[in-house]
């Protein structure tokens, strides 16, 4: 298969989402269990995907720097913030380079965040919270012509659920359970 | 010397005529992609609707041969298929189950009676498996993920059983078994990370009747799938996928063959799962040899004819057998004396051949029974045209304790009987001397 991805059964759930929309409705689920410090133990949620639901068996460590204090145990929240936007940009452009008949040869997508903890620590009204900005690398290798690339990288980044997230934000509600 | 060209010329398309490429508009993006999920593959797609079951056992699948005009599906006993761009395409584009690459992927006697089985089962697409055991564990590994979690019988079938309390919890997978016919435990026991309610359409001896309408009802409510395994019904008794179940798995070496010389399994459903149940066949290398096939295919034809001679036959049988000395009790659910007999006549339209009864003695006597038939074959399985009789204390459920049989309702003596299509009065007539002489002083 071209890229390792069953372009025929893209083309079949794409139409099959067309019939049955709720099919193609997802809900994710993390819980993320503080264990000491800023070390937390991440774990993946059962998803809802369409009418059934499937087991997500995974887990793993997040920890921060410990030039913020941290014991440096895992990757930072704002790393693997990046790398959900990085690894959702990777499969578009797969996807999209397979429907397109391009064969990759190699596909490193890197992103790179700034932050002013000033916002974080509140030391000024002036610095904001949220990352300055984020910016994006695609190298790209394969037998695709400069302008099917250039494509590729245009619709994978408007087509990815996580780099549109984080572009044009989504609503964010929560509430506190006493334990 | 003028070489000759000794290879044919190569055909439009060497697998289902209707599967298409989903690239045939030059797409960009998703939503320009032009390929839909298709029922098969098929080699043809006639027009089947409206042909009873028993038509459709002798011609549905089955292809005449375009070259010679031999009637009936050939042998196609071959390894590998000569690769024209068409089957290169295939591989590239993720739909190579639909075009001959190499036999283990698919062969023309695979799918004749792939076909003809999802024919009989009103399903869009089948896979037929060298063993029912190769049908299960392909299917249910497909439809559950790491760390996945099954709602199953606790009267499965040995081998079912033994997959799944000996391989899945190596694959972080985990089973829980309940009472076939309650419920509310079944529901109870769905968590959120269960993907699979897993349960026989008739248990194994006591032939108690799932109730698939409920257990379908409730898989609905919680977003779980549902596979049934009707080896013991047949789809000439019921189809299971018409009343919402997901997949139906058969061991085809019982009553689909019916004529106890081939293993083989078969999974059938929709085009979408059974497409995602594919890549595990090939993986785990289940696939059905072509003599095989055509032998499965052979046997099927007389599927409806088979399975109303096993019925007849064991309505006879279990009718004596109630009033016969030494019987204490006769399961089988064509008696109103079953205690699933209301049941059945809402999900069966055929009581099966199989029989379950308790001798008035012991798991002895019931042995010298055996040893005292002079038709029926003293063997494991069923489903043969051949009546065959079996012990569960000794064979399927020889590794539970007398008292756990006990309270799964096993009682001493039991007898495990699948009438074949012999003449019901010659097997009285033998049960009635080998009783005799297990009860002889």
């Amino acid at each position: 298969m071209r890229n390792g991805i069953p372009v025929a059964a893209v083309s079949e759930l794409t139409e099959e989402l067309r019939q049955d929309p709720a099919q193609g409705l997802l809900r994710y689920g993390v819980g993320i269990d503080w264990q000491n410090g800023t070390r937390g133990q991440v774990q993946t949620l059962p998803l809802k995907f369409g009418h059934h639901q499937v087991s997500r068996d995974f887990s793993w460590i997040i920890d921060e720097p410990r030039q913020i204090g941290g014991g440096n145990h895992g990757p930072s929240p704002q790393e693997f913030l990046l790398a959900g936007v990085a690894a959702c940009i990777m499969v578009g452009f797969t996807v999209g380079a397979s429907i397109m008949g391009v064969q990759l040869e190699s596909l490193r997508v890197e992103l790179h965040g700034e932050l002013d903890l000033a916002g974080f620590l509140g030391i000024s009204d002036a610095a904001s919270v949220p990352l300055k900005r984020i910016e994006y690398r695609i190298i790209v290798s394969g037998d695709g012509t400069p302008e099917q690339f250039e494509t590729l990288r245009r619709e994978a980044v408007a087509h990815s659920p996580n780099a549109m997230s984080v572009a044009k934000g989504v609503p964010l509600t929560g509430e506190l359970r006493l334990a | 010397m003028k070489t000759q060209d000794l290879t044919p010329h190569p055909q439009a398309v060497r697998g289902d005529p209707a599967s298409a490429s989903p690239l045939d508009n030059a797409p960009r993006w998703a939503d320009e992609l032009s390929r839909q999920r298709l029922p098969g593959p098929f080699m043809q797609h006639p027009d089947l609707r409206g042909l009873a079951p028993s038509t459709l056992a002798v011609h549905a699948g089955t292809r005449d041969d375009p070259v010679t005009g031999a009637v009936g599906t050939p042998i196609y006993q071959t390894s590998t298929f000569l690769l024209e761009d068409n089957q290169y395409q295939a591989i590239e584009e993720g739909y190579a189950r639909d075009r001959f690459i190499y036999t283990r992927y698919g062969n023309p006697s695979q799918w004749a009676v792939e076909q003809k089985l999802a024919a009989l089962e009103g399903a869009e697409s089948a896979l037929v498996f060298s063993s029912g055991m190769a049908a299960i564990s392909a299917t249910v590994l497909s439809l559950i993920d790491k760390g996945g979690h099954i709602v199953a019988s606790n009267e499965l079938y040995g081998g079912t059983y033994a997959f799944f309390q000996g391989e899945l919890p190596s694959l972080g997978m985990s089973v829980s078994y309940v009472n076939p016919r309650d419920l509310a435990a079944i529901e109870a026991a769905i968590r959120p990370n269960t993907q699979i309610l897993f349960f026989e359409s008739l248990t194994n001896p006591l032939l108690k009747v799932a109730d698939i309408p409920a257990l379908v009802a409730i898989g609905k409510r919680h977003g779980v799938r549902v596979v049934i395994d009707a080896t013991f019904t047949s789809p000439i008794a019921m189809q299971p996928l018409a009343l919402g179940v997901d997949v139906v798995v058969h061991s085809a070496s019982k009553y689909l063959n019916g004529h106890s010389d081939l293993i083989a399994g078969v999974a059938c459903g929709s085009r979408k799962l059974l497409d995602s149940i594919w890549p595990r066949r090939l993986a785990y290398g289940g696939s059905m040899d072509p003599h095989a096939c055509f032998m499965l295919e052979r046997g099927l034809k007389t599927l409806a004819i088979r399975m109303r001679a096993h019925a007849e036959g064991a309505l006879a049988v279990a009718r004596w057998l109630e009033s016969a000395n030494h019987v204490r009790r006769v399961y089988f659910a064509g008696l109103p004396s079953h205690p699933d007999y209301e049941l059945g006549l809402q999900l069966l339209k055929n009581p099966t051949g199989m029989i379950c009864f308790e001798l008035d003695g012991t798991d002895a006597h019931a042995v010298r029974l055996l040893d005292a038939l002079r038709l029926g074959k003293k063997a494991t399985s069923l489903g043969g045209v051949e009546t065959l009789v079996s012990l569960p204390f000794n064979t399927s459920h020889a590794a539970f304790t007398a008292r756990q049989r006990e309270r799964m309702g096993i009682q001493p003596g039991c007898v495990r009987l699948s009438v074949g299509i012999e003449d019901p009065a010659d097997l009285i007539a033998d049960l009635q001397q080998a009783i005799k002489v297990a009860f002889a002083p």
